[in-house]
This record gives C-alpha cells, structure tokens and sequence, in this order.
C-alpha cells in the first residue's frame, strides 16, 4: 500500500469522523433565526408608571376634586389644568372647546373598570368567541348609537375639544359593549388629542360619526391578557368619520391598530403598530392617505378591505405571520396605489383578491414566503418599478392567462443590460407553468428547484412563444432601487 | 530454481495433484470475504493510482469552494442555507455525472485490458469480482465527495460558527449516498455491457433520464391526471436525485416555498422512507450487477 | 489429474463452435490442442475451465464436474488465458500477491513463493515496475507465473506463444518444458503451431470446425500415417537420377529435382547410388509427422490458413 492510498483514504475517514463527531458535539440545537433584522424605535410601552398622587383639576384658579366638576364648571374655550391621578373617574365633557392639560407629568384619568376584570365580559354568543366587526364591521355599525357605554372612562360630547398630555386608562373589557377609552360623539367635531396616552383599554379612541379630529403622538395599548385577539377593542376606531388625521401614535395590545370603518378623506402618518391582529384596518372607507406607517409582528400589516382610491405610500410592514400573514392584503379594493412599500419578512408580501385597478410600484418585497400573490379575479393590476429579493417565491399567481410585470428588480434573474439602460434584455419569468402546478398540487413542490423545474423555467424565460399562464418581466431591472441589505442587519 | 524445482515441494516430492496449495478454508463466510477483500483493496489501489481519487476530489472541492466564494455575500444562517442550497443544486448535476463517469468501465474496462479473464479464472465468483469492485471503487468516490466537500466546511465554521456542521454533515451525507447510487448503476450498466462505448452511452442516458427526463415526466404526471396520493411518493424514490434533493434540502428553510420541510410534511414521504430508497438505490443495482455478471460472455 | 470430454457441444447462436468432441487428457501428460482459428480451441479451454458451460455433454477434471462446480475447478487450475492482460498500474509482484490471496494460499508461502515464480519466469528484475511497461512477451511470462503459483495440478493455457518473438517462445517453451518433463502436472494447451506441439506434447487432438478430426498420442499418429520418408535431392541430371532412384523407392520428378518416398532404413543407400553418378547439389529429407496428420484430419484447402 504506497503512502497515497494509505493517506487518502485516512484523510477520508479523517473528514467523515470529523463532521460525525462535529455534528454530534454541536448537536441540533442551532435552530436559525429571523435572517430578518428589524428594530424599530419604538416606546417602550412597559415602563408606563402611573402617579400615586391625588388628583387635582384647576379651571380658572379654582381648585376640583374630580375631571368631571371641573370640566362642567369650566366656560368654553377654558383649559382645565389636571394634576395627579383620578380614581374611577367617568368624564362626559359637553363644554365646547375646552382643552385638558397636564401641569406635571401625565394626569392620569382612571377609569376603574380594567383592574378587576380577569377576563372580559363578553356575552357576545358567537361560538367562535369572533366580536361582531372582525371582518365585516356590520354588527358594530347596527349595534352602536352616539352614547358610550357606561365602561368608557372620557366621552366627549362637545365640538372642538382638545385633550393634550393626560393618560386615561382602565375601561371595561366589552367589546361587545364598545368600552373605550375616549368615545367622541357626533357632537365631538375637530377634536384634538395629542402626546397622551390610552392604556388598559379595550377600545382606545373611538370616533363615532366625528369630523375633523386629530390624533398626534399618543400611545394606545390595549388589554394585553386578552385572547383571542377578536375580544379586544381597536386601537383607534373610525366609524362613518371624515378628515381624520392620525399622526405618530404608537398602538399595541389591541385587535387592530387603527380600525377604518366608512371613514373617509382620512390620513394616517407615521404610526407605530405591533403585536395586533392588524396593524390597520380598512372597511368601506374611501379616499384614504396611509404613509410612512410601519407595522410589524402582527398577524397582518395593512389588511385594505372593500374600499376604494387609498393611497398606501412609503409603509413598512415586517414579520407580520399571522395564519394568512400579508404585508399589505388587498381584498375588493379599487383604484388604488400602493407605492414605495417595503414589506420584509411576511408570509405574503402583498395579497391581491379580487381588486381591480390596483397600482403596485416601487415596493420592496423582500424574503416574504411569498413576494406577490395575486389571486384571479383580480384585474388590471400594474406592478412595476418594485424589487423582488430573496422571497421563498417571488411571485405567485394561479391565473391562467400570462401576466406582465415588466420593470421590476428580479434578485433571482439573470440579467444582461446590453443597452446600458438600466434594464435587461434577458425576461425574466418569475412565475410560470411549474409553480402553477406546485400551486394546484401542493405535493409537487418536492419538485422545486430540481433540474426538471429550472428547465422548463429556463424554456418559459428563453422562448417567448411560449406563452405559459403565469408571470414575465419582459425588461427586468438590473438594479434594485431600494436598500434591501440594511434588512439583513449590519 | 527452475520451474520443475518450483513445482516440487520442499521435501523432493514430486509435484501434482497431491501438493499444490489448496485454499485455507474454503466456502466459509470468512473465507468469501477475505477473497473480496483481497478484490476490494486491489479495486481501490487502481482507483487511486489512476487518479481518480485525486481529480473527483478536486472538482468536488473546486465547485464547492466556487459556491462558497460567490455566494459570500450574506451573513447570518440565512446566508449558510444559501449556499447549502446551491451546493445541493450543483451536486444534484454534478455528483450523479462523476459517479457515472467514474464507474461505467469499472467491469467493461477491465475486459479490454484481459485483466477480467484472469479475474473469472481465479477461485472467485464473479459476483465477488462486481461487489468487490464496487467496494473498492466506492471507497475513492466515498472519500472524493467526503474530502470534497468536506473542504468547505471550516470556511463555513469560521463565517457562521459550529451550528452548521449538524446541517452541513447531513449533506455530506446525503451526497455521499447518491454519489453510490449513481455508482451502483454505473456498476450495473457496466457488467451487462459488451464494450465501453456502449457504458458511456448508458450511463450518460442514465444522467439525463434521471436528471432532466424522469422529472419532467413526472411534472407533467402530476399536471395532466389527477393522481392518488403516493403518486408524488413513488416519483421521489423512483428518482436518488430526487431523494438526495429532498434529503439534503429538508433540513434548510430555503428552497420550495415556506421552507423545504413543510412541503415535505405534505406529501407521505418520511426520513426513513428517503433514507431506505436511497439505500436501495445503492444496493439493489449492485446485487442485480452481481446476479447478470454471470451470464457475461468473455 | 486426467481431464475427461464426453460428447461436448456448443452453439453461439447459429455458429457451432464445438460438435460433439470427445477426448481424454491423461494425468501427467502434456495435450496439445491444435487448431485453425476458429477451430474451436477457445471455445473448448473455456469450457474445460468453468467460464462456460457446454450445451450438452461433460467435463470433468479428475472427479469434478466443471459445469458444476466451477470455483473448484478453478482452484485445481491454472489457467492462462488467450487474451491476457493485467491492469498497467500495477507491478508484477502486485499482481502475483493479489493472485495469492484470492486463492487464498498462506502468506508465509506466498511471500516465498512469489520471489520463485518471478525468478522462473525470469521477471524477477522487472517485478517492480508497472505493467504498463512490460512488453508482451513479459506480459505472457507474467501470465504464466500466476498461472503455476499455487502448484496446479492442471495447467492449461490458451495459444501461449501466439504473438511472442521468436526469443520470446524459446524462453516459454523452455519454461513450459521443465514443467512437463520433470513434474506429474497435467498440461494442456492449444497452439496452431504444429512445431511446437510436435516438440512438446505427449498427445494431440486436432479440431477443425468445431469437430475433433484426430487425438492420440503424438507417436501413435505418427505411426499411423507410416514410417516412411521423403527425400528431395537437386541433381543436374533428373533422368539418371530418377531410374536409380526407382530401385529405391516411388519416384516423382520436376525440372531440377526428384522426390523419393521410401523406408527410411534405405536412405543412405539411396543417397549413396545416386551421389556415385550424379552431381547432387542438395538434399532434404523430411519424415512424416503432425503436419502430414494435420493435412489428413482438416481439409486441403484449410491448410492454406496455418502458418507453419
């Protein structure tokens, strides 16, 4: 035996004892993580500490015992002055135009009704435990009048009144009941709360039939023990509302952050909503303005239902996984933009179901199980300018006609810009015959990525005769416009 | 000495019948086994002489070094199952051609050389001759696909830490099992043959049937009928890329949709199931290349 | 170890390659098996060592069924085949070791043994080196050396010379000699070679299309074709020289000679009479032997075919 083959094969045995022995030493427990990094900056809702002190109301240097006397005794267009907290406290305000304030730290207005309760009181008889309004909001819209329920810690009643740097907290926990931590009436027209918080609550604000309101810089958390998460209250709950604007609230431990339901002409900026159903909301509610918001780890991100021209722009939704987890789900939607997105980390990018006229641009899709799944019956769908990265599948659709989505980045395409234009001669077929097949028998799947389903891909990009059902980039982007690797962490 | 002093025995007897060197222990299972053995080694001696052990061992740690460089870009363990996923989508081509190429003349070659009438004329049977070989070439390609690959393996502890080697070694493992199962057919079409030609022409048939055809076929099964469940089943075992595929891609996230492993939980096929098709895979062409061996004419 | 064939015969296909041949090889002896190609030489010797069994008929060597017991057979023989080749990566003492430990045959005289062998066959220089680059002559010596390592009690070997120099079948002859003279080892082999097998064998069949046309010992073929011999003289005067002749034997003519068949006691005489009167300016005498036997047993035409 010449010293080759004695050290080969000792070098064999040498390589295959060293990973055996590797492998059982390391043991499994390497389980990866998130390969998505995501920290947002957000409160930190935990360290809330309310103040012990008893509470003070001061309008005109007159001093009160309880929100109530003061605000009654105030004229309009005062300032009620509060000071420490106020213990089972129930406000109605039906002066107009008074503005509440805190002179140290956050008044708090105490509304008794959460502590107690270990469980909600819930006689809603769904045997499912589903509120009324998860989904279809029919039941609240028939079920509600103008007047709170005797668990809502603040009503207002009165136009024009501003609630600034107060903290109410501990309303009931019906949701049947609709017990909230600020209801505004219809009388309640361009009401103002801002840099406050709602906490311990089942709804947070709920605007009912209101005009006008804005909501600026307050943070919204909601019952945290309660499940499932359809027996909580919405964050922020527009009910045939219009001109709302809503503006750097942070919201969590409620169903969905900021529930739209007929509201229109209404604008959403710069919100902060995790740990939800869904981070926002749309039901019936027209002409819309989203921006800049970002939602992450709820179930999904922006779920826009039966409605119409919404602007959804420069959102970011993260690691929303929930059972049918989407970035952005548009379901019966029309006319409607959907642009500068970016939607990492989810089951689905974006989900489009039945919506016609939808305009997907200059999105980031980015290691979604799914980057794009349009359901048939969806038409007139204009998908470009977005990037594509990293997604499981990129894109997905079980329509049998072929679809194009030309001017996206591909990260899996092979490009060739012979033009220098910035995009590439070579189309990309992103989705085709085989993922079709995958998607009416799901077993086939085992069959991805074998040499068979990269051929018949290669043949659906290579020969555009075929025209396969499913979908081609016919000048695909060279280059993403969008920093996906800052998603990767540093 | 002369050749009658040689055929003497040590004490002037003349020899015959009565002197000449009977086997030890003949027809015993320890017996068989040291006659193979003595194959077995003489197999791997060529093998490694030849250079095979050498070039297979380059080109598995030329390609997977590739990888490693080219998909260096991401961090993280989702970086390390991309590159796991791209060495299983280069090795689902690449293992099954080598071990084809590698062993198509295992026994056809030997015929032109004269070497396999010695071989049937020795006290051996022949199916000791296509076990042995298969035993002593599997060991070269054993080692190539283990040292081969095996290469990569402290590049990818340095940039993503030990977890990887639990992973990693699977696939190690599950190349080495379909880098024998081509083998074995290799072996196969090699012992039934009557000239090497005709083993390269099969065993390239083999490569495209079982890395292109029988795939494609089955995609289009599974398209045009409605099929029972087990369908998909059958396609997998019926196919060691596909095993190996499946085997090696189910302990990573990446691939096929939301996660390899969840589209595996939808159809039957289970651990043990791929794990005992590719060990069949491996040992059925052989025992069917040792039974045809003997109706091999010289 | 005697080899007895009963009634063989084998078909590939339409071809009959042998038909119906029996013979005996006696223990000890040394057979020759002569033949055209195509004979059905090959044929026989594979079947006589197990690679293939006859269609119908026996063989047996000693007590052995071969188409029965074809690994037994195979430790009772050494066997060299026609087309005989080794792996060039190898040396030659590789060869023999690995020869040795599949037959299974103790380390202790194996180590031994194979320094002999090579010694014999006269490889001992080259047993280190590979194959690769042996010529064919050291190839066939190589061949015979693992063929003679374990002392087979029957040695048969399959057209051993075919394509050596002629230094080449000097030395094998010299080899297979002191095989045969000096050892009770059965030898067989098969040649077209008549010189050989004339000079080496005891006994002789000759096949020919796959039938046996004669087998018996050398001498009593030889017998049977008759004592006499035929002189060819070159004389200047063929007239003179042919009457004289007649007194000696039957006489044929051509322009420069005459052929004289007669016993071969009255050769000197013949010679003598005629060298008296004519100028005799060569002689050739030539005895009846396996070539005259190997005319009779195969057709005329065939004959064409055998290099002498």
């Amino acid at each position: 035996m010449g010293t080759l083959e004695t050290g080969f094969v000792a070098l064999s045995v040498l390589v295959l004892l060293g990973t055996a022995v590797g492998g059982v030493v390391v043991a499994d427990d390497g389980e990866p993580t998130d390969r998505v990094t995501f920290d947002p900056d957000v409160r930190d809702v935990d360290s809330f500490e309310p103040t012990e002190r008893d509470g003070t109301a001061v309008v005109d240097g007159t001093q009160y015992e309880s929100v109530q006397s003061a605000v009654d005794a105030a004229s309009p267009g005062d300032t009620v002055t509060l000071e420490g907290r106020f213990e089972d406290e129930r406000v109605v305000i039906r002066t107009p135009n008074v503005t509440l304030t805190s002179t140290d730290g956050f008044a708090v207005i105490d509304g008794g009704a959460g502590d107690s309760a270990a469980a909600p009181d819930d006689d809603d008889g769904s045997p499912d435990g589903k509120a009324p309004g998860d989904d279809g909001a029919v039941g609240e819209a028939v079920g509600s009048d103008s007047e709170s329920s005797n668990d809502t810690v603040l009503s207002v009643d009165a136009p024009g009144v501003t609630l600034d740097g107060v903290w109410v907290r501990n309303s009931g926990l019906s949701a049947t009941e609709q017990d909230a931590g600020i209801w505004v009436t219809d009388n309640g027209s361009d009401f103002r709360l801002v840099d406050s918080r709602i906490t311990d609550i089942t709804f947070g604000v709920w605007l009912h039939e209101t005009d006008g309101a804005l909501l600026r810089n307050n943070t919204i958390v909601g019952h945290e023990g309660v499940y499932p998460l359809a027996k909580r209250g919405n964050g922020i709950h527009l009910f045939y509302t219009s001109d709302v604007r809503m503006e750097e609230n942070a919201i969590t431990g409620v169903r969905d952050g900021i529930y739209f339901s007929w509201a229109s002409e209404s604008h959403a900026h710069g919100n902060y909503m995790w740990d939800l159903r869904f981070g926002v909301h749309y039901m019936y509610s027209d002409n819309c303005v989203l921006e800049g918001n970002v939602a992450f780890d709820n179930e999904v991100g922006f779920a826009l239902m039966v409605s119409r021209n919404l602007e959804i722009v420069n959102n970011t939704a993260v690691n929303n996984t929930g059972p049918s987890g989407h970035g952005i789900q548009v379901l019966q939607i029309d006319d409607t933009v959907i642009n500068g997105n970016k939607l990492v980390g989810n089951v689905h990018g974006v989900h489009l179901d039945n919506s016609q006229r939808i305009t997907l641009e200059d999105n980031l899709l980015m290691e979604n199980r799914r980057g794009a799944h349009i359901t048939s019956g969806t038409r007139d769908a204009e998908v470009h300018g977005n990037s594509f990265v990293h997604n499981d599948r990129q894109a997905f659709t079980p329509m049998r006609a072929q679809k194009h989505w030309d001017g996206n980045y591909w990260s899996d395409a092979r490009s060739a810009d012979l033009t220098g234009d910035g995009t590439s001669e070579i189309r990309h077929r992103p989705e085709g015959l085989v993922e079709v097949i995958a998607y009416r028998n799901p077993e086939a799947a085992v069959f991805t990525n074998s040499p068979a389903f990269d051929a018949v891909r290669m043949a659906e990009s290579s020969f555009p005769i075929l025209e396969s059902p499913g979908v081609v980039d016919n000048r695909p982007l060279v280059e993403a416009e969008h920093d996906w690797r800052r998603y990767y962490g540093d | 000495m002369t050749a009658a002093e040689l055929l003497e025995d040590e004490d002037g007897v003349s020899a015959g019948e009565t002197v000449f060197e009977a086997s030890e222990g003949n027809g015993t299972i320890v017996d068989s086994g040291r006659r193979t053995a003595a194959l077995v080694l003489n197999e791997y001696r060529l093998a490694v002489r030849s250079r095979w052990a050498a070039a297979l061992t380059a080109i598995f740690a030329l390609f997977s070094l590739l990888i490693l460089t080219f998909s260096g870009a991401s961090v993280g363990p989702a970086g390390f199952e991309r590159i796991v996923a791209s060495l299983v989508n280069l090795a689902v081509y690449l293992l099954p051609l080598a071990a084809l190429v590698f062993g198509y003349d295992a026994v056809v070659g030997h015929e032109d050389s004269g070497w396999l009438d010695v071989l049937f004329a020795l006290p051996i049977s022949r199916s000791q001759v296509v076990i042995g070989t298969f035993i002593g070439r599997g060991i070269v390609l054993v080692g190539a696909t283990a040292i081969g690959f095996g290469v990569s393996l402290p590049f990818l502890v340095r940039d993503f830490g030990a977890s990887v080697i639990p992973t990693f070694g699977f696939f190690v493992f599950a190349a080495i099992g379909v880098a024998l199962a081509f083998f074995a057919i290799a072996v196969l079409v090699s012992s039934v043959v009557s000239e090497k030609v005709y083993a390269l022409g099969g065993v390239l048939l083999v490569w495209v049937w079982f890395t292109l055809i029988h795939d494609l076929l089955a995609l289009g099964f599974v398209a045009a009928f409605d099929l029972p469940s087990g369908a998909i089943v059958s396609m997998i075992v019926s196919n060691p890329a596909d095993v190996f595929r499946v085997l090696a891609l189910s302990r990573l996230e990446v691939g096929g949709g939301a996660g390899f492993a969840a589209v595996i939980a939808q159809t039957d096929l289970s651990m043990n199931t791929l794990l005992a098709s590719l060990g069949a895979w491996i040992v059925l062409p052989t025992a069917l290349a040792a039974v045809l061996i003997r109706r091999r004419r010289l | 170890m005697e080899i007895k064939i009963d009634d063989v015969t084998k078909t590939y296909g339409d071809v009959t390659a042998l038909d119906d041949v029996s013979f005996d090889v006696e223990r000890g002896s040394t057979f020759g098996l002569l033949g055209t190609n195509g004979a059905g030489k090959t044929t026989l010797i594979k079947l006589l060592v197990g690679l293939d069994r006859p269609d119908d008929g026996r063989i047996r060597i000693g007590e052995t069924d071969v188409a029965t017991a074809g690994r037994t057979v195979r430790e009772l023989v050494g066997y060299l085949p026609q087309r005989i080749g080794f792996p060039s990566k190898l040396t030659g003492r590789e060869v023999l070791r690995f020869t040795a430990r599949t037959r299974r045959i103790p380390k202790a005289k194996w180590q031994e043994r194979v320094p002999d062998v090579l010694d014999t066959v006269g490889l001992a220089g080259a047993a280190d080196r590979n194959i690769g680059g042996y010529s064919g002559g050291m190839r066939r010596r190589l061949g015979l050396a693992t063929a003679i390592l374990n002392r087979p009690p029957v040695l048969i070997l399959d057209e051993p010379t075919a394509g050596l120099d002629p230094e080449g079948v000097a030395e094998y002859h010299h080899v297979i000699e002191e095989i045969t003279d000096r050892t009770d080892s059965t030898v067989l082999f098969s040649s077209h070679v008549l010189s050989e097998v004339e000079s080496l064998c005891d006994s002789v069949a000759v096949l020919h299309g796959g039938e046996l046309r004669a087998s018996g010992t050398v001498e009593g073929l030889t017998e049977s074709v008759g004592s006499g011999v035929t002189v060819r003289m070159r004389v200047d005067d063929v007239g003179t020289a042919a009457t004289i002749a007649r007194r000696h034997g039957d006489v044929s003519t051509s322009d420069d000679s005459v052929v004289v068949e007669l016993a071969e006691a009255s050769v000197s005489d013949l010679i003598g009479d005629i060298n008296e009167t004519v100028d005799v300016a060569g002689v050739d005498v030539e005895r009846p032997g396996l070539e005259t036997i190997f005319h009779d047993a195969v057709e005329i035409g065939d004959i064409g075919e055998v290099p002498a």
